[in-house]
């Protein structure tokens, strides 16, 4: 999970959290944990994602699974980006 | 936070332009000196991304002041605080629109010789830019590649609202789509959809809308890394622009996306380098 870093700074970035990302770990519980995290914001994110690295995400790819924890958004992305 | 300019540098104007439709919003910022030749028209994004940028768009024309040049966005029509809702608004009439704000700046002894356009924007801009010979400059913020990445978007904030509590069945893009396409208006976070409105957006794509002279064209690439590099798929749509006959320049500028952020953010270092791309 290279991406666990980039991650938290794209929740940080799109969620404006500041400081309070500095404690995310891949273990940190984002969906119904994170108020944040509401369908407006979890569109910001995928966008986010895929305008940082250019790929497309397909909504059917797109389950509650993947926005669990931090840990499990940046698996998803790994994934995307084949790696 | 920003250092906005003093206040003495520009003057803040609100006009209502009359179209045979409705009235539409604009604002204007002013420089205090000197007479203003020379304009800067924006091309809003889509639906909530304007809200979320006007503090940006606000900035802009403030810091644009010291270019020397008028700065004015115009609430496209079902939008803002112009005339009609949300599922009033047509993609032509918002081209109309943003001519109607062309030939406003040319009624006060202006020329519009630059647009900016922000995601959906530069669509708009980019056709705007080929029906008026004025048009010298598009500086384009974050811009969408094709109308579909934009409703793509746009649709997800109803197939999503199933991930985080939503009680609506499970809803896909295509089953969205598809409704559309059958003449249903669908409500999307509160916006209503029209399918006109739907095809209109959708039939468009940035390569496709290159001006037939030449204009320079500053491309903006906001990430949050620092050090980012543009990434491979905006460089290679903005070689595409350049191979229809535009001066492209891309630059990657490091700051929070703030169309779409859950506060409202500015990205100071996007304003320093556009007001810069503006002043040479």
């Amino acid at each position: 999970m290279r991406d666990v870093k980039e991650v938290v700074e794209i929740l940080r970035s799109t969620l404006q959290l500041g400081r309070r990302a500095d404690s995310f770990t891949a273990e940190t519980l984002l969906l119904g944990h994170v108020p944040e995290v509401d369908s407006m914001a979890v569109v910001a994110i995928l966008t986010a994602i895929e305008d940082q690295y250019g790929i497309t995400i397909d909504d059917d790819e797109m389950s509650a699974e993947v926005f669990t924890s931090v840990g499990s958004l940046s698996q998803f992305v790994d994934a995307k980006r084949g790696r | 936070m920003t250092a906005a300019l003093p206040e003495s540098t520009h003057r803040l104007e609100l006009n209502f332009l009359q179209t045979g439709r409705g009235d539409l919003l604009a604002t204007t910022w002013w420089p205090r000196q000197g007479q203003v030749r020379e304009w800067l028209l924006v091309a809003p994004p889509f639906a909530e991304e304007l809200n979320k940028s006007r503090r940006m768009l606000a900035l802009l024309g403030q810091q644009a002041a010291v270019t020397g040049r008028g700065v004015l966005l115009v609430d496209l029509a079902g939008t803002g605080d112009s005339w009609g809702e949300f599922r009033d608004a047509r993609y032509d009439v918002w081209l109309d629109d943003l001519l109607a704000a062309v030939h406003w700046v040319e009624g006060q002894g202006g020329t519009v010789t630059a647009l900016l356009g922000l995601r959906c924007g530069a669509l708009l801009a980019m056709e705007l830019a080929q029906r008026v010979a004025t048009v010298r400059h598009l500086l384009l913020w974050q811009p969408a590649l094709a109308g579909s990445d934009v409703l793509t978007q746009f649709l997800r904030l109803r197939t999503v609202a199933g991930l985080t509590g939503g009680v609506e069945a499970k809803e896909t893009q295509e089953s969205l789509r598809r409704r559309l396409m059958q003449g249903e208006t669908l409500e999307i976070a509160g916006y209503e959809l029209t399918p006109e409105l739907y095809a209109g957006v959708h039939s468009r794509q940035l390569a496709s809308l290159v001006p037939a002279r030449q204009v320079r064209i500053d491309w903006f690439h906001v990430a949050r890394q620092p050090d980012a590099p543009v990434p491979e798929a905006i460089l290679a749509a903005a070689a595409t622009l350049a191979a229809r006959g535009a001066a492209v320049q891309t630059h990657g500028v490091p700051g929070d996306p703030f169309w779409s952020t859950a506060e409202i953010a500015v990205c100071d270092r996007l304003l320093a380098r556009t007001v810069a791309c503006l002043a040479t």
